[in-house]
């Protein structure tokens, strides 16, 4: 059981995963707010904002739950992972 | 915040506009009295007539110097964003003020030693008002590119301000490359071409790390009196935590390398011994170029590590390495050829000394190089049942890896005896 276990984690491991988002779709459903915006109401700069956004940035669960509470949303409908 | 701004952009232009007239009227006192000393003509007098309106003509460029410096301070609060010309201006100004201060002194030594002949500290002098002239243009450029944005930006709300965080890479790069290259070209000169006592040595590179890094050294004052109202957990944002602390790791990795080159360059090139004086304040300008070269990429152009978190191309990775291991197996070879030739043809000396430098590094390099990629492709191979591109790449490598060890223990082993 236990290298089945191991052989399963491992898969799941190899497998090609990337965090994605909707940040930006949301900014505009959110009367089009500027990233300036969100980053001034989440408490971190517009440069972070943006590279979540571009998908150079993993944003820690503080932060993901502070702009999932920002756009009354619950966290996976912004942030979600997908396979490459 | 705004009105303020225009006034002060209005005040530097007019201040900045004088100060050239003012830099076109001393430049001519200084070529006039350098004249007056070569031609042995009545330096005092001359002094005299104008020491007044050459004291004059500095209040004024202190003044406008002071006024730029406030100008750029409030720019960088007012447009909330980073901007190099800004960044470079606040460095160029800065050693430009200091710069203000060292022409007194100068001029006050080439008023004593003209008449043991032509001072040297013309040329530092000449340098120096070249260096306020660059200022002057440059700030007139950024005030003539910043005037119709001011009118037309509204206040921007700024809670966590990163433009100061970037502005400060920006004179950190600046303050390392000139610091590393000032201190160097000065070591070098003053021990070959204009040999000065060790005391004067000391005293040149001094001056100059000093007038190199106090640029870096304000700006980071000036982010800490803004940042002294957060708390200090909040003084950097997370994205900014981890972009410091990968610049971190590459600087730590980086500087070792490059001062562990440099200490074992100096065993074969005795040329080098300039860098027994300079080592510190070296170190210091490189450990902050890269440090700050490494946060602004990480910040600002940072590789798309997100996706490729846990899911690295291995078998890319591998067949790199194994060609890495390659190139640098054959080019270990060919520095041995290298300094045997050398060694047989020319005889013992810098070339083959240089040379045997890099067939060391080449060859403890590829050494470690090559076990590494043995085991990565090994593993690889055996997951996929057939051998890899980096594998036969390797094997490709042993020859002339194997053979350079194997030299070089015979060597060793025939040297005792």
């Amino acid at each position: 059981m236990h290298f089945v276990n191991y052989y399963l984690y491992n898969k799941l491991e190899r497998k090609n995963l990337k965090l994605n988002n909707n940040l930006r779709r949301c900014r505009f459903e959110h009367h089009e707010i500027s990233q300036q915006e969100l980053a001034n109401a989440v408490g971190v700069t517009r440069l972070t904002i943006h590279s979540i956004e571009k998908g150079k940035f993993n944003p820690s669960v503080l932060l993901a739950l502070k702009i999932a509470r920002f756009f009354k949303k619950p966290v996976d409908e912004i942030f979600y992972l997908e396979e490459e | 915040m705004k009105r303020l701004l225009k006034i002060s952009n209005t005040t530097t232009l007019i201040l900045c506009l004088i100060s050239i007239a003012g830099l076109i009227f001393t430049n001519t006192f200084f070529l006039m009295l350098r004249d007056k000393i070569v031609n042995m003509g009545n330096v005092e007098s001359f002094m005299n007539k104008f020491s007044i309106p050459v004291a004059l003509v500095y209040c004024i460029f202190v003044l406008f110097h002071l006024s730029a410096m406030f100008t750029l301070i409030l720019q960088l609060n007012f447009f909330k964003r980073e901007n190099f010309l800004r960044a470079f201006l606040f460095f160029t100004g800065t050693v430009s003020l200091l710069m203000l201060l060292g022409d007194f002194a100068l001029a006050s030594d080439i008023s004593k030693e003209y008449l043991f002949g032509l001072p040297g500290e013309f040329n530092i002098l000449f340098f120096s008002q070249a260096l306020h002239f660059v200022f002057y243009i440059l700030m007139i450029v950024l005030l003539a590119l910043t005037r119709k944005s001011i009118l037309k930006k509204s206040e921007e709300v700024v809670l966590k301000d990163d433009s100061i965080f970037i502005n400060a890479q920006y004179i950190g790069i600046l303050s390392g490359i000139s610091g590393l290259i000032l201190i160097t070209i000065f070591s070098v000169l003053s021990l070959t071409v204009y040999p000065l006592p060790p005391w004067a040595i000391d005293a040149g590179v001094i001056v100059i790390s000093l007038m190199a890094v106090i640029p870096y050294v304000l700006i980071v004052l000036y982010w800490l009196v803004i940042k002294l109202n957060e708390r200090i957990s909040g003084w950097y944002d997370e994205k900014q935590y981890q972009d410091i602390t990968r610049a971190s790791l590459i600087t730590l990795i980086a500087s070792v390398i490059i001062m562990a080159l440099i200490f074992i360059a100096q065993y074969f090139v005795s040329s080098l011994n300039f860098f027994n004086e300079i080592w510190f304040p070296f170190y210091i300008f490189l450990v902050l170029l890269l440090f700050s070269a490494s946060t602004l990429y990480f910040n600002k152009k940072g590789p798309d590590l997100v996706s490729r978190e846990g899911n690295i191309d291995l078998s890319k990775r591998n067949k790199n390495l194994g060609l890495a291991v390659l190139i640098g197996g054959y080019l270990t070879l060919a520095f041995w050829l290298l300094t045997i030739l050398l060694s047989v043809e020319i005889g013992l000396g810098w070339g083959s000394y240089i040379t045997m430098g890099f067939f060391g590094l080449l060859m403890i390099a590829s050494g470690i190089l090559f076990l590494l990629s043995l085991v990565f492709n090994i593993i690889e191979s055996r997951e996929n049942k057939h051998m890899s591109r980096g594998l036969i790449f390797t094997i490709a490598s042993f020859p002339p890896i194997a053979f350079s060890y194997l030299a070089i223990f015979i060597k060793a082993l025939t040297e005792g005896h």
